[in-house]
């Protein structure tokens, strides 16, 4: 018997003694999608470009140059001035570490709220699923942006930094109800597998059935649509600051600059143009990545099998 | 008899509810899906389990795991009354009591590795550290005849029978005393269960634990049970040595079930005489008041319909449920 | 000797995945008589089903390609026929029943439609002539009271008379050949044995010919009267069902009846088991298929893949070694 079990292995495969992991195999079929790659490069470049801003320009975000007010994009100024005449580039650079951020670590927390809350209420079922989701329900019901706009005018005064503190958690709790809801429909669906069951029966408790066989398994959705979160929150981060609740100047996000350059649209285009041009390439990598994602995640392709 | 069993289950029932209504859901009627089903099982034994789909196998066997709330009755394992434990306690029964699953595709988390879920039963009782479980994973790989060099693959990377020997693994890890086996082969290729039967067999011979075997394959739980209880619409209607059961069956649903299994060779098959079942099995929410099998018995008598059989002795360890008899 | 009805000769058909070619059929022949049964055996991926979706153009065309080979029925190649024709075919001369009726049936319209759609569409009957042979057709495969379930919808079934309900439906336009793709393996044993008895009675009073494809050697061997027996995309031994049987020839066949517990084996017989896995159709190894798990291969089977040669008459089998005498075959 042994014999034979000898060959049943070897004829698997040959040498390698390390496997595979789905993840390993989404991670290929993604490089082998050339529009996810190409945003994802292009997402990477514009994140390097915010991060090393400092020593891409000679200029400070708020140095002023009033006698180059308005100035057109030329050489000393490759995007133009505003009306202070603080190099666009560099306000745009500086202004992308702020919506970035805001994009992901609001995303960040509506992931963190979201996926514990909706496996935590599909995982346990019942009664609690169903106050947890009716809660959610509620909230859902609610204006929430609202309730942002609100809290940014409550706290106008606060420190420019505690501000975007503020606007990343209010964000994130804004995005996390519809992730709950995501996730929990996906516990749903995994409490019902079979190996749950076989690791009730291997002695596992309900926290680690949650934490290594559940969230695992639902991350895939999870990424997909935090994915598409981030360009939603960098929008609503946009939305505030068009009305002037979002980051305070002198600081600038892309949101704010494209508000700015709004009020001279006619005269000086370029002050609009190039912060809603900067969005605009994000939010369609992160989409081109996001299908991507989707694409190389489905669980169809190798989960049934 | 002087051994207590090692499993011993008393009039067991696992009752299904059935809700109606739209504002105020209301308990209606139920399923008795496990309707006071006894037996027992002895240390090193095979049980075997059979019946067709919906006769409540699988739900007695998650009763005795305690994943299934039961109605009624007694679950003895080990001298200890485990029907009704929760969390903790009942967390604690799987220490000795493990499952091989039908699905290999399904029952294995396709995110750990192989490592991962073979030693899943021993860090959940935190057995050993990290290197001796993983010395313990390369011992069980080899004992069910898996190559340990695949220690950190992944499910997706093996055939469904390599699957099932890291289903059974895993069940081994903690040297239980009892395993369950739900239908342990009718998902893997034809060529490939005799692999899986034989390794179950040499497994026992040589840890010596007991088996509950559940299947609807009669062929398969008679080849490797001692003993075999034949299930129907929740009851146990026949129970004995595996040898009596085809030679001697006594009940008429088991001779209807014996003689509906093909058997590879034409001309035993020019031989025997099939027994077509009639008539259709009733829903599994109609209250039955007489014998299960009656509205498709071919012996059926009018005492069949009214009254209810017990399951009595009628030869020393041959049980069955019939009036008839 | 009358012309057979269905004559599949040198069948190939491949899938081209990203993974590689899928060699599905390969090279698969076989006749069936007016009137007769046959059964087609083998593990799943063996290219059972596929054989027959291949001929009926029913695989999804790509990744799927039909290669090679002829398809007669009535004389006629159903691979030259263009898709009207061959939707003509299908269904009125040829039907097929699958695994699971609730796939072929549609859940949202009455049974009654849906038995009379085809041959009021088909043969042009009118809607009373197409009523009255469904109800005629639901009595004998013995659906009680088929006046009152005739307007039922599909789901009013249980699966044993759902199966019933696509044997009838299947039989209404009369046709020569009535292919049943695994009928029964979603079944309990003991309705098996109703719809088994069923297929056999309608062969024999209506005499449709019967392809009976399955996994379980113990239903063919009841029901068919010539057995082929597919291992990876090839038929490896063809034959009438008693000598198969009585004496298989090829070492697969010979190890797979071996292996299966029968209900009439001495108990606690050890199971011969066939080492190794099912194939795989992308990387067949060099010779014949089987080789890695063959207990009886010689240096000739990692060579040279063996034809399917006629070794009595009507026997046929692909394999270098005769495993009577364990030598090999003098060809």
């Amino acid at each position: 018997m042994t014999n034979e079990n000898k060959k049943n292995s070897a004829a698997a495969d040959v040498q390698p003694v390390k496997g595979t992991s789905l993840w390993k195999d989404a991670w290929r079929r993604l490089l082998k999608n050339r529009m996810a790659v190409a945003g994802g490069a292009l997402l990477i470049l514009i994140a390097c470009a915010a991060i090393l801003a400092p020593a891409l320009t000679p200029y400070a975000f708020d140095e002023i140059h009033l006698s180059d007010g308005n100035h057109p994009p030329s050489g000393d100024y490759p995007l133009g001035a505003d009306h202070l005449g603080r190099d666009l580039l560099t306000r745009i650079l500086y202004g992308g570490r702020v919506s970035l951020a805001v994009g992901i670590v609001a995303t960040f927390v509506s992931i963190i709220i979201g996926v514990s809350y909706g496996a935590a209420a599909g995982y346990l079922g019942g009664r609690a699923d169903n106050i947890m989701m009716r809660f959610v329900d509620i909230l859902y019901g609610l204006p929430f942006m609202f309730l942002v706009i609100l809290m940014m005018v409550i706290f106008h005064n606060a420190p420019a930094e505690k501000k975007l503190y503020l606007l990343f958690i209010g964000l994130g709790a804004v995005q996390w109800l519809t992730m709950s809801r995501i996730t929990r429909g996906q516990t749903l669906s995994i409490k019902t597998k079979e190996y749950i069951m076989a690791a009730r029966t291997s002695g596992a408790g309900a926290f680690r059935i949650v934490s290594r066989h559940v969230i695992p398994n639902l991350l895939g959705p999870v990424i997909v649509y935090a994915t598409l979160t981030v360009p939603a929150v960098m929008l609503e981060e946009a939305f505030l600051s068009f009305l002037g609740l979002g980051v305070q100047a002198p600081m600038a996000s892309w949101g704010s600059l494209a508000s700015d350059g709004r009020q001279s649209l006619d005269t000086y285009p370029w002050q609009m143009i190039f912060p809603g041009l900067a969005l605009a390439i994000t939010l369609f990598s992160l989409n081109f990545l996001g299908d991507g994602l989707r694409d190389a995640l489905d669980p169809q392709m190798k989960d049934q099998k | 008899m002087s051994v207590s069993p090692l499993l011993s289950l008393r009039d067991v029932k696992v009752h299904f509810p059935i809700r109606t209504g739209f504002i105020r859901r209301r308990i209606t009627g139920c399923i008795r899906a496990v309707n006071g089903v006894s037996f027992d099982i002895e240390k090193g034994e095979t049980l075997g389990l059979v019946g067709e789909s919906g006769c409540g196998k699988t739900t007695a066997a998650k009763a005795i795991l305690g994943l299934e709330k039961t109605a009624a009755g007694e679950i003895t394992f080990d001298g200890k009354n485990i029907a009704g434990l929760r969390g903790e306690n009942l967390r604690m029964i799987y220490k000795d009591l493990q499952v091989i699953y039908q699905d290999p595709y399904a029952s294995l988390n396709p995110r750990m590795t192989v490592l991962q879920i073979v030693t899943e039963p021993l860090a959940c009782f935190n057995v050993m550290n990290a290197r001796e479980r993983q010395t313990r994973a390369e011992e069980l790989l080899e004992t069910v005849g898996l190559d340990p060099r695949y220690i950190r693959r992944y499910p997706h990377e093996f055939s469904g029978g390599q699957r099932q020997r890291i289903g059974i693994a895993r069940a081994l890890a903690l040297n239980p005393s009892l395993i369950i086996c739900d239908e342990p082969v009718s998902a893997l290729d034809v060529s490939i269960r005799a692999q899986i039967i034989n390794l179950l067999e040499d497994l026992q011979n040589k840890y010596h634990f007991s088996y509950l075997f559940i299947a609807h394959d009669l062929s398969v739980v008679r080849h490797i049970s001692n003993r075999v209880a034949v299930m129907y619409l929740g009851k146990i209607v026949e129970l004995a040595d595996s040898k009596d059961i085809y030679a001697s069956p006594a009940h008429p649903y088991t001779k209807a079930l014996l003689s509906a299994i093909p058997i590879p060779d034409p001309e035993v098959e020019a031989k025997r005489r099939r027994i077509i079942l009639t008539g259709d099995v009733p829903g599994p929410d109609s209250e039955i008041p007489g014998c299960a099998f009656a509205s498709r018995c071919p012996s059926k008598i009018d005492r069949c319909e009214k009254e209810s059989p017990a399951l009595r002795e009628i030869a020393p360890g041959h049980y069955a449920a019939c009036l008839l008899i | 000797m009358a012309e057979p009805v269905l004559s599949v000769q040198n069948l190939v058909t491949r899938f081209h995945t990203a993974d590689g070619v899928v060699r599905a059929v390969d090279g698969v022949s076989f006749d069936l008589m007016p009137g007769g049964s046959l059964g087609i055996v083998g593990e799943s991926g063996c290219g059972k089903s596929v054989t027959h979706l291949s001929f009926l153009g029913l695989i999804p065309q790509p990744p799927g390609k039909i290669e090679g080979g002829k398809a007669l029925f009535n004389g006629r190649d159903l691979l030259a026929m263009k898709p009207g024709d061959l939707r003509r075919i299908r269904g009125n001369d040829i039907a097929v029943i699958f695994q699971d009726p609730m796939t072929s049936l549609n859940p949202v319209l009455k049974i009654s439609l849906q038995m009379t759609e085809g041959l009021m569409i088909h043969k042009g009957a009118s809607r009373a002539e197409a009523e009255a042979r469904a109800l005629e057709l639901l009595r004998a495969v013995g659906i009680p009271s088929p006046e009152k379930r005739f307007h039922d919808y599909p789901h009013q079934f249980s699966g044993g008379m759902r199966q019933r309900v696509m044997i009838a439906m299947a039989l209404m336009c009369e046709p020569a050949v009535l292919i049943a793709d695994e009928p029964t393996t979603a079944l309990d044993v003991t309705i098996q044995a109703q719809i088994l008895e069923l297929i056999q009675k309608m062969r024999k009073e209506m005499g449709v010919a019967v392809i009976l494809i399955t996994h379980d050697l113990g239903v063919v061997a009841s029901v068919c009267e010539d057995i082929l027996v597919m291992y990876a995309g090839r038929v490896v031994e063809s034959a009438e069902t008693g000598p198969l049987f009585a004496r298989p020839l090829h070492p697969y066949t010979f190890s797979l009846l071996r292996s299966i517990p029968r209900l009439d084996a001495e108990q606690k017989e050890r199971l011969f088991s066939i080492p190794g896995l099912p194939p795989d159709l992308i990387h067949n190894p060099p010779g014949c298929s089987f080789n890695p798990r063959c207990p009886f291969a010689v240096k000739r089977c990692f060579r040279e893949e063996p034809p399917l040669t006629e070794i009595e008459p009507g026997r046929k089998v692909a394999c270098w070694v005769d495993i009577e005498s364990k030598k090999e075959r003098a060809t």
